[in-house]
């Protein structure tokens, strides 16, 4: 076994990495996750793997880990190039996985789950007693107090994360994958972990660390590789790259002609929807803004920061403690609030897209036209008749260029592109002004993509507001008038779409300075 | 390769293994209706005799009027069991004598007895989120507890007259309880059809999620059909004791599990958001039928049992693997 002193120098003619990644290629479908990309990872080192989301960061440590199999490419452990054709075979090539979400049995000990499926055995019974010797030890290599008799499922997260780090060492782990680790832990649980990681390293482990939290790779990690689209992009020291750097790297790319012409009819002026100081809870923080006629708003940042809740609460479907949303009525033009359950919010004229197409959006095993006349139904009495247009619904499938047979084939055998028109289309021909978007082009192909970019400034031309959350910062940056960033639940920064750069965006999203934007508007 | 929507409108030609997976996708009461009606042809083909053919109609109408709540409740992805209880309960309400009313006002009390037990049922079901199977068992087993311990104190007496006449009289050669049955049928087939009703209905089933996130009614629309089904059984329990011309504390107790059975023989599919009013309705035929053949040949109730038990597993068994996708 070949341990290198801390950070060993990539250049250096002779040691074999503990792990390469040569020229792989894996693809789902139609999209292509990872393209030939090489990456090399040296005992005794932290890897940073980062990129937006979608660039390819989960995909390769899911190769890594046996969960997916390389179509191009292979992997070399210490030199000698393995197939991990399942989890199995990875964790027997001494790979271990903390995935994000933790995979221990709650009811189970630590010590049983640390074991689960490899116990010690004397004769044909487990032995319990060397069970919980092993499993206090490794903890106590950790520096960790867990007692080795609690259930997994009282534990905290961090404690859960540490546990799981230690199931790795008593299996011999010599290469821990660490995906986006800090997500779930709170201050004291980061440093517990930062004090573990530094622990590994020096027993001559070689760690991934799967993140797109600049702090945290600054703090943590030795070597960085920037992923973007699935392709490589670069490896580089950390020590010899500042965060500007390490943002270009993750971002820079040409916009193109993806999006539509911004308006110009925007009515700042004239609020449509007015969200004023609603909060999920007591805890968490109050979120204010408004959406004006004519305009695309886009609520961003990293993944799992509240943009969801927020969405979710102007839609009705996830309760807020307090606050109020109102809206301008088309007819009186009066701003009436609005009665947060998602039935009222639509009749009010607010429409709500959902991320999951399938299990949230759509009615697969109904037709076209039923799904889209369902959106006609909206301001109807259940006891009236069902008066459904279609030729309305042909003209608006004619307009989305929606492919496909028939207006009777069932919309599960459409493409995710046609879907998400269908998905959108339903409300369009429901006639209402407000639309709330998950996610507008998750799983979209980008002709389809570009045809609902169109479709969306059209809408918000002819009077309409639309709200969006995105992952994505092209489509931030490309299609909205106004971006607002969301961290920790709060809006920490408002853009200007046609004056942001992704940098600006990035920093205001990762930064733990940035100001509560809201707070900064009372101020004012 | 890419057609758009109007080129190729109207170039739909039915091919062969079109048409042999049309006959596959129908109920499979159509089938089963034709496949019993021959196998009676050449064992009891007395059974045929419109006369009889006519009094087995007779038979299937109060089934066939319950069955049409529990394709409601099902194609919402819901259940009634409640049906058995509601209907021994209209049969003590009407032939207690304890409620000193007339006639018609005890109907009316019926009704409104359906009403209330339709929106208990929906209350519990979608404000507690409660599972519909124990939901409304419990009210079954509720209701035929009370009727039963009531029932000590005054033994049941006869059926009120009207009720009598319309369970037992005939227009021509049709009895009553056949245009009754129709009246029921073609008005919810209508509201169906053409009901913004009818389309939220076809949406739950097909995806309840997606009905929620697009803003439908779920709440109310799901209390609407429990309440729908309640007041069948209501009609079905008014039909029954007419029949039988007195009260009884066992009336119409098979019937729950008989709707599941025929509205599954009807091609209504848990979760697919398919399935009419017509398949269960011929299927509420089908089963009726086949319990007559079942007696003519000899084996009359453990024959039924068994049937009930096939496609009770049956549906069982196509509920669990809808769930597993």
């Amino acid at each position: 076994m070949l341990v290198l002193e801390t950070g060993a120098d990539p250049s250096m003619e002779g040691p074999v990495p503990a792990v390469e990644f040569v020229e792989i290629t894996k693809r789902f479908g139609s999209t292509m996750a990872l393209d030939t990309v090489s990456i090399k990872g040296w005992a005794g080192s932290v890897h940073a793997i980062t990129g937006e989301n979608g660039a390819g960061k989960s995909t390769l440590m899911n190769l890594l880990a046996g969960v997916h199999q390389p179509d191009a490419g292979c992997i070399s452990i210490n030199g000698t190039p393995l197939k991990l054709e399942n989890p199995k075979a990875a964790r027997i090539a001494g790979i271990s996985t903390i995935f994000q979400e933790l995979t221990l049995l709650p009811n189970l000990t630590v010590a049983e789950n640390m074991f689960l499926g490899r116990e010690p055995l004397k004769t044909a019974v487990v032995d319990r007693v060397k069970m919980r010797e092993l499993a206090e030890e490794a903890l106590a290599r950790l520096g960790s107090q867990i007692s080795v008799d609690a259930f997994c499922g009282d534990l905290s997260v961090g404690e859960q994360q540490m546990v799981e780090i230690a199931k790795g060492i008593t299996a011999d782990a010599q290469i821990f994958i660490l995906d986006e680790p800090t997500a779930a832990l709170n201050t004291p649980e980061v440093e517990k972990l930062a004090e573990l990681i530094s622990r590994m390293k020096s027993e001559g482990k070689l760690i991934f660390y799967i993140s797109h939290r600049l702090d945290e790779i600054f703090r943590f990690c030795d070597e960085v590789s920037v992923l973007k689209d699935g392709k490589y992009v670069a490896t580089s020291r950390v020590s010899e790259i500042d965060r500007d750097q390490l943002v270009s790297l993750m971002v820079g790319r040409e916009l193109g002609e993806l999006f539509p012409v911004r308006s110009t009819s925007r009515d700042q002026a004239k609020a449509l929807l007015n969200i004023s100081a609603i909060a999920i809870s007591d805890n968490t923080p109050e979120v204010s803004f408004s959406l004006s006629r004519g305009e695309i708003l886009g609520l961003g940042g990293l993944e799992g920061q509240g943009q969801r809740s927020i969405i979710r609460s102007i839609a009705g479907i996830e309760a807020f403690s307090k606050g109020e949303i109102r809206k301008t009525s088309r007819e009186t033009d009066i701003a009436v609030p609005i009665t947060p359950t998602i039935v009222e919010v639509a009749k009010a004229g607010i429409g709500f897209v959902p991320e999951d197409r399938k299990t949230e959006g759509l009615y697969l095993t109904l037709s076209i036209a039923k799904n889209m006349a369902l959106g006609m139904l909206r301001e109807l009495s259940v006891w009236r008749r069902a008066r459904v247009r279609s030729d309305h619904i042909e003209t608006l499938l004619h307009k989305m260029r929606v492919v496909a047979a028939s207006a009777n084939q069932e919309v599960g055998a459409l493409s995710g592109g046609n879907q998400q028109k269908i998905m959108i289309g339903r409300w369009l021909a429901s006639n209402v002004d407000v639309l709330l978007i998950e996610e507008p082009t998750r799983g979209v192909d980008v002709g389809a993509k570009v045809e609902i970019y169109n479709l969306l400034r059209e809408f918000a031309d002819a009077g309409g507001a639309v709200l969006i959350t995105s992952s994505e910062l092209t489509e931030l940056l490309g299609l909205c008038d106004r971006i607002l960033v969301v961290r920790g639940g709060a809006l920490v920064a408002e853009f200007e779409g046609t004056e942001a750069t992704e940098e600006e965006i990035l920093h205001a999203a990762l930064s733990s300075t940035a100001e509560n934007y809201n707070k900064k508007e009372e101020v004012a | 390769m890419s057609l758009s929507l109007s080129q190729k409108k109207g170039l739909s030609l039915p091919k062969p293994r079109d048409l042999a997976r049309y006959i596959f996708s129908l109920p499979f009461a159509y089938v089963g209706t034709v496949l019993l009606l021959l196998f009676a042809y050449y064992t009891r083909p007395a059974l045929l005799s419109p006369l009889l053919l006519l009094l087995i109609i007779r038979q299937a109408a109060p089934l066939g009027i319950v069955v049409l709540g529990q394709s409601l409740c099902m194609r919402v992805l819901s259940l009634d069991l409640s049906i058995g209880g509601v209907i021994v309960a209209v049969s003590y309400i009407l032939t207690s004598g304890v409620l000193p009313f007339s006639e018609p006002v005890l109907v009316l009390i019926c009704v409104g007895f359906g009403l209330m037990i339709g929106s208990i049922n929906a209350l519990l079901i979608t404000r507690l989120r409660a599972s519909s199977v124990i939901v409304t068992l419990a009210m079954a087993m509720i209701l035929s507890g009370i009727v039963i311990s009531l029932s000590q104190y005054h033994a049941p007496s006869d059926a009120p007259e009207i009720l009598r006449y319309i369970g037992q009289k005939r227009i021509g050669v049709f009895p009553i309880a056949l245009f009754v049955w129709l009246a029921v049928l073609i008005p919810s087939v209508i509201f169906l059809r053409i009901s913004v009703f009818g389309r939220y209905v076809d949406a739950i089933g097909a995806n309840p999620n997606a009905a929620w996130t697009s803003g439908i009614p779920y709440i109310w629309v799901v209390t609407i059909v429990h309440i729908m089904s309640s007041l069948f059984a209501v009609f079905s329990g008014l039909l029954l004791v007419g029949f039988v011309g007195v009260g009884s504390i066992d009336i119409g107790q098979d019937l729950a599990l008989n709707s599941l059975a025929a509205v599954i023989l009807g091609g209504v599919t848990f979760g697919s958001g398919k399935g009419g009013v017509i398949g269960p309705t011929v299927a509420a035929f089908m089963l009726t039928f086949s319990f007559n053949l079942l007696t003519s040949l000899g084996l009359g109730e453990p024959g039924k049992l068994m049937i009930q038990g096939g496609i009770i597993a049956v549906a069982a068994i196509v509920y669990a693997t809808r769930q597993a996708k």
